[in-house]
């Protein structure tokens, strides 16, 4: 038997998609702080989250066609929103939101069965877009934390409001470029 | 089109850190899910690892999958960097993974322990992660899995506090000594996995992101950082942690520390510190060397660093 001498090397894939998974771990830990993704050329975020965590184990849904290749490219199986447990919003628009209501939640029981959302939205601070002040609550969050997320329909935050109640509750990472926030279940959300 | 080469890499003798990359993504959805629920319990694949389930293997695997070959990792067991168990995870992690290895808690960006959280406070952005022979809190006032869960489901912990009450009318006080029972967030009730009472309070509001995950019986959990983590206990019968009774670490003189006891020939007892990377630190600042040591859980006086805790 040969012993092993050397420590074997990350493929590319794998060290993409360690990468990436450790920026998401990092931004739902300390929600609200923006982490960056290492995106190469011509891919986006949310192509790269995919990549990370999605394979023929999971269920994804997208709002867009655009993003259904990458989610395949996984072996993620598309299926309808209500069963998706990766959901994919890269411009929610205001006659979306109703979407939400129907996203899985889970129970008390299985709250791990909710979905995840991935949301496009605009956070770094060179926006131009009109961005809504909010003060954050909850774990990961020493005390409180204010932030700035545009490019969402300013009805969301009274949507997520409705939809959560720890631990029921549907968790998100917000994409913005190449940064992602994130948002779990367990934190409050309050609306300057 | 590629070219099949292109989809491929070269031989390797296994993946890189061990796991193969289904595994690990797996684990990669449930630790998230775990950050996302504190103290929720979730069930993962927990995949074979070159060790007997029961040695680590649960918290093995949430290293081998955070690792990187750019990280520095510290194992521990019962609070030393040199015992078997603990050496040979660390030799298994940076042959596997490439990743640098060191004592120095300062240092680390991943720990991995078994039964201990160091004395010097862990900082935002490091990764503790500790091994877990139980992951039920209430397995002990009730037996079935099933059970179990729809009394986390409902917050019904009624039989838990009962459990308390009964054992401060039996023996006038709570007679567990590690894996103390603590509320997560207000919602969960916990196991911490069998650190004594003293580290209990080292996981409220830390800085640090702690996951536990248990191998043989298939679950993961995990404290955010900034959580609050409150030790079961009443409003008459506050919680204690372990009386180290006054004594100091023979070796470096540390007193308001844990202390391992060791049983001498004439009956009598001596101290040193549980927490060895921490020692070691501490003797060689007294041999002369510049030595970087960080701030400490509990203070010299024995005071703990968040004064809403302890009372």
């Amino acid at each position: 038997m040969s012993p092993i001498n050397t420590a074997p090397v990350q493929t590319p894939l794998e060290a993409r998609a360690h990468a990436t998974f450790d920026a998401l771990m990092r931004a739902l830990s300390y929600p609200g702080r923006p982490q960056t993704l290492k995106l190469e050329d011509g891919r986006t975020a949310f192509a790269a989250i995919a990549e990370a965590l999605l394979d023929l184990e999971v269920t994804a849904f997208s709002t867009e066609q655009s993003l259904e290749a990458d989610l395949r490219a996984t072996g993620a199986k598309l299926v309808s929103l209500e069963r998706a447990e990766y959901v994919f919003m890269p411009h929610l628009t205001e006659a979306q939101l109703p979407l939400l209501q129907r996203v899985n939640r889970g129970s008390t029981l299985t709250p791990d069965d909710a979905a995840t959302l991935v949301i496009g939205a605009s956070f770094a601070e060179e926006s131009l877009e009109p961005a809504q002040r909010l003060r954050l609550r909850g774990p990961g969050i020493q005390d409180s934390l204010e932030v700035r997320i545009g490019g969402l329909p300013l009805e969301f935050w009274r949507v997520r409001e409705a939809v959560i109640a720890f631990p029921i509750g549907w968790d998100v990472f917000f994409v913005s470029g190449n940064q992602i926030l994130g948002l779990p279940r367990t934190t409050i959300v309050e609306v300057l | 089109m590629s070219r099949l080469s292109e989809l491929t890499h070269d031989w390797q003798d296994h993946s890189y850190a061990f796991l193969d990359e289904a595994s690990k993504r797996e684990l990669r959805r449930k630790i998230l899910k775990a950050i996302a629920i504190p103290g929720y319990q979730v069930p993962y694949a927990s995949r074979e690892v070159p060790m007997a389930r029961g040695w680590g293997t649960g918290g093995l695997q949430v290293t081998l999958t955070l690792v990187a070959p750019h990280d520095t990792v510290k194992v521990i067991d019962q609070g030393a960097d040199d015992s078997v168990n603990a050496a040979n995870i660390r030799r298994f992690i940076a042959r596997v993974a490439g990743a640098a290895t060191t004592t120095d808690t300062l240092r680390c960006t991943l720990l991995q322990s078994r039964h201990r959280i160091p004395e010097e406070r862990l900082l935002e952005g490091q990764i503790l992660i500790l091994q877990v022979p139980e992951p039920e809190p209430l397995r002990g006032v009730e037996t079935s899995s099933a059970a179990s869960a729809v009394l986390h489901a409902d917050a019904d912990y009624g039989l838990m506090w009962l459990s308390l009450y009964e054992q401060i009318v039996r023996h006038r006080r709570v007679i567990l000594g590690a894996s103390y029972p603590v509320m997560v967030g207000g919602r969960y009730i916990m196991a911490p996995s069998p650190i004594p009472r003293w580290d209990v309070p080292m996981l409220h509001q830390a800085a640090h992101l702690t996951i536990l995950s248990a191998g043989r019986e298939k679950r993961l959990y995990a404290v955010p950082p900034y959580t609050d983590v409150r030790p079961l206990e009443f409003d008459d019968v506050p919680f204690r942690i372990e009386d180290q009774g006054g004594e100091v670490c023979y070796r470096t003189g540390a007193g308001h520390k844990f202390l391992n006891e060791l049983p001498q020939d004439d009956g009598s007892s001596r101290f040193e510190l549980s927490d060895s990377g921490y020692g070691e630190k501490l003797l060689r600042r007294q041999a002369g060397e510049t030595v970087e040591i960080g701030a400490t859980y509990y203070d010299e006086r024995g005071g703990f660093y968040h004064d809403d805790l302890l009372r």
